[in-house]
């Protein structure tokens, strides 16, 4: 770009000598000509960038890890110029991962014709893929000048996790005993014992769940949720904490196919991530298996993160809430969280299950040692084994 | 040469990658003419290139002959070249081939080369360079063997242009092929046709588009359009959904459109080159020309050396249309008047210089001799005042814009000034008064009586009595004069000129007193322009001869630098006191093109006004000015009317350099070719403005005309074709788009309603439509996009009967000003 720039006023240069050198008028002309050609190139690339329409789509919205998403790039210039050089620059990235890169495609812009770049991303780990355009970059046919048209043009797919398909061993002590104290967090249910929320009254909604008492006082009709009692107890808490994209992969893949194995067994149960964004725990009341996959879409756009802030968040927040049993899994142990987990294990029964990372970042052997928690070393590529070994 | 990389390694982290199969899917995209428009931007350099050279060189030939032979050649170079693999060496084959055709003998061929050459010599003024090689005999006929020569130069040139563009699609290589003989041309200053100009400037930057437009080629991603170099991808080089050869061509498009505007601006405002400008030209020209090791030197050391102005190897001579002087004349004048500036009084071989310092001292001593005032520069004054006392007196005032200020510019027989003062017997300095209405750096007034000088002499020379008319006595300044202005270099070159029979018969006549001083100087002007032939570009002579012994003797050329020298040389030589001036003249014939304006006539003197001239000393008269230069002497109609019986008063007459009083018995208006002195005054009125603007104006709204009635032509075409498909869902979805867009046209806006509810509200709104007719048509239009569903023809053609029927409804209901912004603006109907 700045070579072009210098040839050109190298080029000004030399006319404006052969203006003051030659003396017919042609060499006024080719002044003027010199002049304003940068001009009238700018101009038409202000209206090829106005008129040009951009827009960026995905064909799938999931695909399996490995496997191609074509992703799509939609241009359309109306005018009768074209242009030999357009430049997008866009970012892509696996926001369970953390995985991140980006690329610049460089070609023509035809005139009058819709004309769509196709290119595909394959991920080895599951997680949300989210495709950002960042800028378009128009050049003019002397590469003189570049305009860019700022679009956040962004579209996004999901690569599945694998689910395991295997017998989880639920036991006696995990299964409903009776005593319907453990409710969901998230759905609202029939049991008038427990109330789960109050709201306004809507069409349909029973006579007998009318609040009578607030609803006169706030002079609005307003009616008791109940809560829904849970069958399970069992609470799966999950730290993507890790800085390697396969052991967050590993650890989603894990979630899933425990929980799904679970619902498969009919055991409602609990999961509970910790989120950045909300920098709070995220509860997930999993008792069927579009639950599961709900959770399964909010896994897969959580960023990792360093340190165990699952399992602290909930030792600090939830300590007091009884689960039948606690599966905390984690990518990266240390003594930290041993000692959480200790205090965990002297009201409830608690597995723990780490990542071993060994065979990738030449890391030691996972470091957890507890004498009342179950502990677990989950290698990648094995959870079928861990799971027909974990008991519930 | 394409370079050729490895791709790197992808530089992204292991999980996440992007694939290499990236492809660009353009849609529509029919019959390629890509191709077509290579061609167009190659005719364009083959052509800009051929008749650029004919045009610049003004070469006689067939033309049409040309324009055959150079598209034949392209043909054949389009289908050659077509293959990129055989491409140079078809090119070798060809080149041999043309080599060896020149090689043979054919007198033709070789006579139109030379011709060739000699159209360059002539056009580029370049004579005094030696091409006796290429004499074409007088038998031979140019036209043919220019056409021969030029129909050669045409294939090659098509040849070469084509393999650049078309096989290597490279800017240097088409600029080397097309640029050389079109910079000959210009550098020697010689314009081409602007229109192949144009052509072959639009040419060159569509090829910067093409050459640009080359990505470079990477090893690797075979089955993908795209090849990858780390996180960029760039199209393949054979990538065939490019558009390098429509950008090359809009390039071209728009070149052409910015040189014609440039053009076109240049004449409707007449913007003219300022003086500046021409002044700034020819000083780095000058200076540049004459730039010696020597001048480096003094202008380092601070040393000055001699004036400039008397220099005789100056070279050409070119003008650069500058203002020099603005004169205002009291009255017209029927003979050239002189202004004078420098005078030389020294000849040494190569320039005429000013008095040493000794010389000057001796002047100022015999300066007393005269009485007060009457100093020889002004002795003519007081000459004409005593003999033809009724002559008219005029005066002249004259404004110094760009020329030498250290000058006052004074005409011969002005009447002398009170502050006048003299110095180096010569230049007669006078307080300068300032005038502020056009930019004069200084400006000078003077009574004079204008004279035909050269009568003035003829006369004198003829009547003995009247010598020394003014009874001056002028022995010591004679004395001065015969010392100091008959002194010559002692050059062995000029002095073998007393040797020449022609010269010296002239010499010796005047010494043997067989003629008189004005017969005399008439000889020698006849004799100079037996030798010597005028030319502003005579070129330089050697630094080791004499200047006007090469110019009288070798060289032959000259201006008036040199008829002058000349002049006054040859005067000395034979015993007539003389030095060497320079000024500007007025000359008469600008007066004939001027009508008295206020108070006199006013025009401005340019450069090419400047002159050099010889001044005679004459005893009784004084310094005189006389005319050697070709083109500007008046001698011989004014010589028939003196003879020694002529009456005073027709003396009187033809003396009188001036119409005031006399405009009946002005017969003696020199007619002397000065066509190098005279310019056309330029009518540009404000009418011509107008009349340009309103032509201007009236085509750009012819234009606009046309692109809008282009542009409906097109939209209805297109329309048409989007519901004439071979598909009836298509046809019916585009008609219901139709339908949809002239309804808002008429003023019922969709405003976010479902398809059916848009339909029943317009139903409802518009008298023209049936219940459900339009609800119909959204039917089925809604089950041909939305459903993917066979639409039979008839449902298709329900609905764009009713899309026309309703255009000619919401036509019908509009008035004249939406009728024409739905047909033009819009493109509805």
């Amino acid at each position: 770009m700045v070579k072009v720039i210098a040839s050109y006023a190298l080029v000004a240069i030399a006319a404006l000598i052969f203006y003051i050198a030659f003396i017919d008028s042609l060499s006024l002309i080719l002044l003027i000509t010199v002049i304003l050609f940068p001009l009238v190139l700018l101009l038409s690339l202000l209206i090829i960038r106005a008129k040009t329409q951009i827009s960026f789509f995905c064909e799938k919205s999931g695909e399996n890890k490995g496997c191609d998403v074509n992703f799509n790039v939609r241009m359309y210039n109306p005018t009768f110029l074209p242009l030999p050089r357009v430049k997008i620059s866009l970012h892509y990235e696996n926001l369970l991962s953390g995985e991140r890169s980006q690329a610049q495609f460089l070609f023509p812009l035809h005139f009058s014709r819709t004309q769509t770049l196709r290119f595909s991303i394959s991920s080895r780990y599951c997680g949300k893929i989210e495709a950002v355009v960042d800028e378009v970059v128009f050049f003019d046919y002397l590469m003189l000048f570049r305009l860019g048209k700022k679009q956040k043009l962004q579209c996004s797919t999901v690569i599945l996790p694998s689910i395991c398909d295997a017998d989880v061993l639920i036991s006696e002590e995990s299964e409903f005993s009776g005593e319907k104290d453990v409710y969901s967090k998230t759905h609202p249910g029939d049991d008038a014992s427990e109330i789960f929320d109050m709201r306004d009254y809507e069409m349909g909604d029973r006579m007998s769940q009318i609040h009578w008492k607030l609803s006169s006082k706030q002079d609005n009709l307003i009616v008791k949720e109940y809560s829904k009692p849970v069958n399970s107890n069992v609470m799966l808490l999950f730290d993507f904490n890790s800085s390697q994209a396969f052991a967050a992969d590993v650890l989603a893949d894990l979630l899933i196919s425990l929980s799904y194995s679970m619902i498969e067994r009919e055991c409602e149960h609990f999961a509970a991530i910790y989120s950045m964004q909300d920098n709070a725990l995220r509860f997930f009341d999993i008792d069927s298996s579009e639950s599961c996959v709900v959770m399964a879409q909010t896994v897969m756009c959580t960023p990792a993160f360093e340190g165990a802030k699952a399992l602290e968040s909930y030792c600090e927040n939830e300590f007091s809430r009884r689960y039948s049993h606690i599966i905390y899994a984690c990518a990266q142990s240390s003594q930290v969280q041993s000692q959480l987990l200790e205090q965990l294990a002297m009201h409830t029964r608690v597995s723990a299950i780490v990542v071993d990372q060994s065979g990738f970042d030449g890391s030691k052997k996972p470091y957890m040692i507890s004498d009342s928690a179950a502990v677990y070393t989950l290698q990648s590529g094995k959870i079928d084994a861990l799971l027909s070994e974990l008991v519930i | 040469m394409k370079k050729k990389k490895k791709i790197e390694d992808i530089p992204c982290c292991g999980g996440l990658l992007i694939g290499e199969s990236i492809s660009l899917d353009v849609s529509g995209k029919g019959i390629s003419l890509e191709r077509l428009k290579l061609w167009v931007v190659a005719l364009f350099g083959i052509f800009g290139t051929i008749f650029g050279v004919v045009s610049l060189f003004d070469i006689r030939c067939d033309d049409a002959q040309l324009s055959v032979l150079a598209l034949a050649s392209f043909l054949i170079s389009s289908i050659v070249f077509s293959s990129k693999k055989y491409a140079f060496p078809s090119l070798v084959l060809i080149v041999l081939m043309v080599l060896g055709f020149f090689a043979l003998p054919q007198d033709e061929l070789d006579y139109g080369f030379k011709c060739f050459v000699n159209c360059i010599v002539e056009q580029a003024s370049l004579e005094s360079y030696d091409i006796s090689g290429f004499y074409v005999p007088r038998k031979i006929s140019e036209y043919e063997c220019l056409t021969v020569f030029m129909s050669v130069f045409s294939v090659l040139t098509s040849f070469l242009v084509c393999f650049s563009v078309l096989a290597r699609k490279s800017f240097p290589l088409s600029f080397v092929f097309t640029f050389p003989l079109i910079e000959v041309g210009l550098f020697f200053g010689i314009a081409p046709d602007y229109k192949c100009f144009a052509m072959l400037l639009s040419f060159w930057l569509a090829m910067v588009v093409l050459s640009n437009s080359n990505y470079r080629e990477y090893v690797g991603s075979s089955g993908s359009d795209f090849v990858r170099k780390g996180n960029s991808f760039m199209p393949k080089f054979g990538m065939k959904k490019r558009v390098d050869c429509s950008s090359a061509l809009c390039m071209l498009v728009i070149t052409l459109a910015v040189f014609s505007v440039s053009g076109f601006a240049l004449d409707v405002f007449d913007i003219k080159r300022p003086d500046s400008v021409n002044e700034l030209r020819y000083t780095l020209k000058h200076d540049i020309t004459n730039m010696s090791f020597e001048d480096i030197v003094d202008k380092l050391s601070g040393e000055t050396g001699k004036s400039n102005y008397g220099n005789l190897r100056s070279g050409d001579l070119e003008y650069t249309d500058s203002d020099m002087l603005y004169v205002k004349f009291e009255n017209k004048m029927n003979t050239n008047v002189y202004l004078k500036s420098y005078v030389g009084s020294v000849y040494d071989s190569s320039s005429w210089e000013e008095f040493e310092e000794d010389t000057i001292d001796e002047l100022s001593e015999i300066e007393s001799e005269f009485e007060d005032i009457c100093y020889p520069q002004n002795m003519l004054w007081y000459f004409m005042r005593s003999n033809y006392a009724d002559l008219p007196k005029t005066s002249v005032t004259v404004d110094v814009i760009n020329a030498q200020t250290d000058f006052c510019y004074t005409p011969y027989g002005s009447e002398p000034k009170r502050n006048a003062e003299y110095v180096d017997d010569s230049v007669a300095l006078v307080d300068s008064v300032v005038i502020g209405d056009n930019d004069a750096k200084a400006s000078y007034s003077y009574d004079f009586i204008p004279s035909n000088f050269e009568m003035v002499i003829e006369w004198h020379c003829d009547n003995e009595n009247n010598k020394n008319t003014l009874y001056l006595d002028t022995e010591q300044y004679d004395s001065f004069v015969e010392k100091n202005y008959l002194s010559l270099p002692d050059d062995d070159d000029l002095m073998s000129l007393y040797e020449d029979e022609e010269y010296a018969e002239i010499f010796e006549n005047y010494r043997s007193g067989k003629a008189n001083v004005y017969q005399t100087l008439c000889a020698i002007r006849s004799l100079i322009h037996d030798n010597a032939r005028y030319t502003l570009s005579p070129g330089e002579a050697p630094d080791d001869v004499d200047v006007v012994y090469y110019f009288l003797k070798e060289n032959h050329k000259g201006y008036c630098m040199h008829y002058a020298s000349a002049g006054a040389v040859l005067a000395r030589m034979a015993g007539i006191p003389a030095r060497y001036c320079v000024g500007y003249v007025a000359s008469s014939s600008k007066f004939n093109l001027l009508n008295k304006e206020g108070s006199g006539y006013e025009f401005m003197l340019k450069d090419d006004a400047a002159h050099a001239w010889a001044e005679i000393y004459i005893d009784g008269l004084g310094w005189v000015p006389f005319e050697f230069t070709e083109g500007y002497s008046q001698p011989s109609q004014t010589t028939t009317t003196t003879s020694s019986t002529v009456t005073t008063t027709r003396r009187t007459t033809a003396l009188s350099g001036t119409s005031v009083s006399a405009a009946s018995t002005t017969s003696t208006t020199t007619t002397a070719p000065l066509a190098s002195l005279s310019q056309e005054p330029r009518e540009n009125g404000p009418l011509k403005t107008i009349i340009l603007i309103l032509v201007v104006l009236a085509i750009l709204a012819l234009l606009t005309v046309i692109i809008i009635m282009r542009s409906r032509k097109v939209a209805l075409l297109r329309r048409k074709k989007s519901m004439s498909t071979q598909s009836g869902a298509e046809n019916a979805v585009n008609a219901y788009r139709y339908i949809v867009s002239l309804l808002e046209f008429g003023g019922i806006a969709a405003d976010g309603r479902t398809p059916l509810e848009y339909a029943g509200l317009a139903e409802s709104k518009c008298d023209f439509l049936e219940n459900g007719q339009l609800v119909s048509a959204c039917n089925c239009a809604m089950k041909a996009g939305f459903g993917s569903m066979y639409l039979n023809k008839d449902e298709s053609e329900k609905v764009c009967k009713l899309s026309h029927r309703i255009a000619k409804a919401v036509y019908d209901s509009k008035s004249c000003i939406d009728k024409l912004k739905m047909k033009y603006i819009e493109r509805l109907i």
